[in-house]
């Protein structure tokens, strides 16, 4: 094996590697909120596909070392290792990308519930540092995207740890709001009774207020005119 | 295997997978000639148009 197939080999590896870290993170976030989508990883197709792909060509580089296969090519296995890591690429960001999106969905699932006062109550960050770092994680997730580009072989791994980095940060920001839920539910309830006394409070006013005028109505049509 | 079919068929690509609601059809329709995942064969998965518009969905949604 020489440098080049070696380094391909690399490549291959590591970007597999975040794939299937990216996967069994997922599996944490499986999808309970949404039951007419009823998918997780396991069932998002994309990437699995790209992965069959991916093995395909690995199957022919070890055909060819194991005798198997011949060829003419000498170029032949470092082809197919290029056209591996460009599938293995494709389901890192396939992968990543899925995971992203059900971050981002669970994280406004959580907080949808509430008002901004109830949030900003429980989390006096919120608005102020945890919303902009979301927001800031999404617009460079898209960069990243907007970015990748498989010909640029030798700049394969920065955006891949960049993005894994991105998710993880994503990961953190929604595990730092789970625990807050019991709260964020106890300040809605109070809320609502908060209301409901109200309402009952403009409620019986309004109907002293209706007595008096009714008695003053009364006193008034009862005078001798 | 014989060796001429081995190398006849190691070059060869896997077809082109479309993932579209005529897949869905398919595989829940052909689900019962092969084992396999539940989810998959009961057509629990995402076409891709289905999925950019679930993942525009999700980016459009604003934050509370």
């Amino acid at each position: 094996m020489d440098n080049a197939e070696k380094d391909i080999w690399e490549k291959i590896c590591t970007i597999y590697q975040k794939t299937k870290e990216i996967a069994l993170l997922s599996e944490e976030f499986s999808r309970t909120k949404s039951p007419d989508l009823q998918i997780d990883l396991n069932t998002f197709i994309q990437p699995i596909n790209e992965l069959k792909h991916a093995h395909d060509h690995i199957m022919r580089v070890r055909s060819i070392e194991l005798k198997l296969h011949k060829t003419t090519d000498p170029d032949y296995t470092v082809k197919n290792l290029r056209k591996a890591l460009g599938h293995e690429y494709r389901a890192f960001f396939d992968t990543a990308d899925y995971f992203s999106i059900i971050i981002r969905e669970d994280i406004q699932l959580i907080l949808e519930p509430y008002n901004s006062g109830i949030i900003s109550q429980v989390l006096p960050d919120y608005y102020t540092t945890i919303r902009p770092s979301i927001t800031a994680i999404s617009t460079e997730i898209a960069e990243i995207r907007m970015q990748k580009d498989i010909g640029q072989e030798g700049a394969l791994k920065e955006p891949v740890d960049h993005y894994t980095e991105l998710l993880k940060n994503l990961v953190a920001i929604h595990n730092g709001l789970v625990p807050c839920i019991p709260t964020l539910e106890e300040l809605k309830r109070e809320e609502r009774s908060k209301e409901r006394k109200n309402w009952l409070k403009n409620f019986l006013l309004l109907i002293i207020g209706g007595a008096i005028a009714g008695f003053f109505g009364w006193i008034f049509n009862r005078s001798p005119k | 295997m014989e060796d001429k079919k081995y190398t006849e068929l190691v070059d060869k690509d896997f077809p082109k997978t479309i993932i579209n609601e005529q897949a869905l059809e398919t595989t829940k329709k052909e689900s019962v000639r092969f084992r396999g995942g539940v989810r998959t064969s009961l057509a629990k998965f995402q076409t891709t148009e289905a999925y950019e518009q679930y993942r525009e969905t999700v980016l459009n949604t604003k934050l509370p």
